[in-house]
């Protein structure tokens, strides 16, 4: 137990360190638009997922319908289906904690989860850490954010530098690099194309693309 | 503005379209089915595509065709990428990205 703990906070250091960056960003977007601090708390604790809460905070003056919204939110999370695909065989053995690390698979937990040996405690607590690091971040941004003392513009750019580091960090474990390539040339070219309506036609695009080029993706991985 | 309930339903909104791609390959493929080999496939293969997907996710809302035509963005990416692949440190390669990023955007291509 204690061993499971003890590796877990120090697997997922960089986590925190990138959540109470994330966190405070996201918890000053959510003050700025005049909302109370344990408004963006609670909206951490019930969404816990970073990129749909930054749009979503981007959405609140919108008057957007709910409809609108929940599709919205879906399509952005819909790779959390791809990491649940992923996640099934490992989770589904993990019989008392399985609803919550279901509940909690980001992209940070899904990536330090993946390659680790699956140990129900150890996956358990990364993923719990991994919560409450974007909980505290929220909280420290969402009280600073009301009287900060500098010009935040820019500031969500984070979440585009953190992908871009993702994508590196991809680009360099991964033996055959057609996946990452296909994903970023296919949703360059549908956003030319469809412009802000892109999200679609690049999932079913790519969806397509993946399903008939299977041997050529799967070259060189060292599996079927 | 929201009041406090539009606000509360807002956000009990966004929790469940969360949840909802969460759960459901769980759901469909539960631990008494065989998982059938084309899903295995897909879930090796596309959280690679996803990645180059949320980059452009990020650039959505930029006009090319007018000034400043996206170049804060993209010099900004460029930094994040040379920087960590120089330094592979990605809290670094973040922060020190965000705050090029904000330079630009508050005193350069204002």
């Amino acid at each position: 137990m204690k061993s499971s703990f003890k590796k877990a906070f120090f697997d997922t250091l960089p986590v925190l360190a990138g959540f109470i960056v994330l966190g405070i960003a996201y918890g000053m977007l959510f003050v700025e638009k005049g909302y109370q601090w344990y408004y963006a708390v609670l909206s951490s604790l019930l969404i816990y997922a970073g990129s749909a809460q930054f749009v979503a905070v981007s959405l609140l003056a919108t008057n957007i319908n709910l409809i609108n919204l929940f599709l919205i939110i879906f399509v952005i999370n819909i790779r959390y289906i791809f990491y649940g695909i992923s996640m099934l065989n490992h989770y589904n053995k993990a019989n008392k904690v399985k609803s919550f690390l279901i509940f909690g698979l980001t992209d940070e937990t899904f990536a330090l989860l993946v390659d680790s040996k699956q140990d129900d405690k150890y996956m358990f607590f990364v993923t719990l850490l991994n919560y409450i690091y974007w909980a505290l971040g929220t909280f420290v941004g969402s009280i600073i954010g009301s009287d900060v003392v500098f010009n935040t513009k820019g500031l969500d750019f984070i979440l585009t530098a953190l992908f871009v580091t993702i994508f590196i960090n991809q680009w360099r474990k991964s033996k055959n690099r057609l996946p990452l390539l296909l994903g970023f040339i296919i949703s360059g070219v549908m956003l030319i194309i469809f412009k802000n309506y892109f999200i679609i036609p690049t999932l079913l695009v790519l969806l397509v693309v993946v399903l008939l080029f299977k041997n050529k993706l799967t070259e060189g991985s060292g599996d079927n | 503005m929201l009041d406090s309930i539009e606000l509360l339903i807002f956000l009990l909104i966004v929790s469940l379209a969360t949840l909802v791609s969460r759960v459901l390959p769980f759901v469909l493929f539960s631990s008494n089915r065989k998982i059938p080999n084309y899903v295995n496939y897909l879930g090796k293969v596309l959280p690679y595509c996803m990645t180059g997907f949320l980059i452009i996710y990020c650039l959505k809302d930029i006009s090319f065709t007018n000034y400043p035509f996206g170049i804060a963005e993209i010099i900004a990416i460029v930094c994040v990428a040379l920087l960590h692949i120089w330094k592979k440190k990605t809290i670094l390669s973040i922060i020190g990205g965000t705050i090029i990023y904000m330079i630009l955007v508050q005193f350069v291509f204002i």
